[in-house]
């Protein structure tokens, strides 16, 4: 048996579905063109392909009419063009205490510029938010909420029906990033307004391709102008989706790669129930804090661990010196969530399984965190 | 002959679609430059089909604007 040491899959998910990389070759190597702009079977191919893909994905999300959905090159993308397209000037964008920088630095420039005010969601602890307290926030002046649907530090899950209730009309856009493919996401049953997704995590997809879900499109003003293939007479942008969204040549490798994950994707390894008893294993294991939900029906699968005694870093490459356990080290790219956690700035070892993973696995990553942690004498 | 024209790549294809799961004949075509300035696809089929098909893209909310190739040069 090969065991699965790559615990990074919160960065970037492997392995993938042998069909991703096939398709993407199938696309390079045999079929190539362009999508729309020509009228040959080539370019027939691809077009229905890109659009299959995108049916695909709305399904997968929840999102009955799939035109709503557009492709951008990662949930960064997708982010800015809301944070960038939304009339914010002199309101106020609040967000989770547990961002990740994709929201956290595009918000602070427009702060910086004077156009937006952040404020931060009362939260317990563990960063949980609290729709109760939320109900009590004035919204008059709020132009968004943004909500990490799952932590990438410590996997907790915001219950964001909950918090979209609690807010009324205000927008929200929903970064699935960490949940995608990880956990259920219902767009449209939870009321969500914008939601930004990337391929390459969860949904098991290639770097390079993501998505950007747009309730109300019209609300927004693009964040990249260009060619379309449509209305080429014209400089004015395109009004319709997904074109308005969509200006110049897409990631149609990436594209064709996102579809082979979509088509087969794999049934999980592991079930929620492995992912909590390891993390109670793990919990106890002496010198060791595992960072998590309080809740533990609010528990993804990703954590976090500190150590009582030595730097993270070190645990880190001795858990991949010896055990060859690829996990990550620092802050994840999410300081705010850090501050949350008591964890700044010297951040944290994390470990994200990826569906692939089995108690087998698991077995062996609880080995390796006692054994370092023996060794390391904590 | 009746021409189709839309105004997404992803109408062309959604409709493409449509037409054939009906088993309406039909072709993707160049967009014709007496028509339109798109530089796209356009969908091609038979003035009989045409009723047939255009309550089919209603239903999907697909918009399309319908030429006769007679008005065109192909």
């Amino acid at each position: 048996m090969i065991l699965n040491n790559y615990f990074d899959n919160a960065a970037t998910s492997f392995p993938k579905p042998v069909a991703v990389a096939g398709e993407i070759s199938r696309y390079l190597n045999d079929v190539g063109g362009p999508y729309g702009r020509s009228f040959y079977s080539r370019a027939i191919e691809v077009s229905g392909t890109v659009e299959t893909c995108r049916d695909m994905l709305a399904a997968r999300l929840g999102i009955s009419d799939a035109g709503n959905l557009v492709f951008t090159a990662n949930a960064t993308g997708a982010i800015n063009t809301v944070l960038s397209g939304l009339d914010t000037a002199g309101r106020e964008v609040w967000v989770t205490p547990m961002e990740h920088n994709a929201v956290m630095r595009p918000l602070q420039r427009l702060q910086d510029r004077g156009v937006a005010v952040v404020k931060i969601l009362p939260a317990g602890p563990d960063g949980l938010v609290d729709p109760g307290a939320v109900r009590n926030i004035n919204f008059s002046s709020a132009a968004l909420v943004v909500i990490c649907h799952q932590s990438n530090v410590t996997g907790l899950i915001q219950p964001v029906a909950e918090i979209k209730r609690a807010v009324g009309d205000v927008p929200l856009l929903l970064d699935t990033s960490q949940s995608a493919g990880n956990t259920p996401v219902n767009i449209e049953e939870w009321n969500i307004d914008y939601a930004a997704v990337t391929g390459h995590k969860g949904l098991l997809g290639p770097t390079g391709v993501g998505a950007l879900y747009m309730k109300n499109p019209e609300s927004l003003e693009p964040m990249i102008c260009g060619g379309t293939g449509s209305r080429s007479d014209s400089f004015e942008t395109p009004s319709f989706l997904p074109d308005r969204f969509e200006a110049g040549t897409p990631n149609v490798a990436g594209i064709y790669g996102l579809y082979g994950a979509l088509k087969e994707a794999p049934e999980p390894a592991h079930s929620p129930d492995d992912i909590l008893e390891m993390l109670d294993y793990v919990s106890g294991i002496p010198g060791i804090k595992v960072l998590r939900a309080e809740d533990a029906n609010r528990q993804g699968a990703v954590f976090s661990i500190i150590t009582d005694e030595v730097q993270v870093s070190d645990f880190g490459m001795k858990l991949y010196e010896n055990f060859g356990i690829e996990s990550r080290i620092g802050l994840h790219c999410a300081p705010l969530a850090h501050k949350t956690l008591g964890t700044f700035p010297t951040g944290t070892v994390r470990i994200a399984p990826s569906i692939y993973h089995g108690r087998t696995d698991f077995d062996r990553l609880i080995y390796a965190l006692e054994n370092t942690a023996k060794k390391l004498r904590i | 002959m009746k021409i189709l024209v839309f105004e997404s790549t992803r109408a062309v294809i959604k409709a493409e679609k449509l037409i054939r799961a009906a088993e309406i004949e039909c072709r993707i075509i160049p967009v014709p430059r007496t028509v339109s300035p798109l530089c796209g696809m356009a969908v091609e089929l038979d003035e009989g089909s045409l009723q047939k098909a255009a309550v089919l893209l209603e239903e999907k909310n697909i918009k399309t604007d319908v030429f006769d190739r007679g008005e065109v040069s192909l």
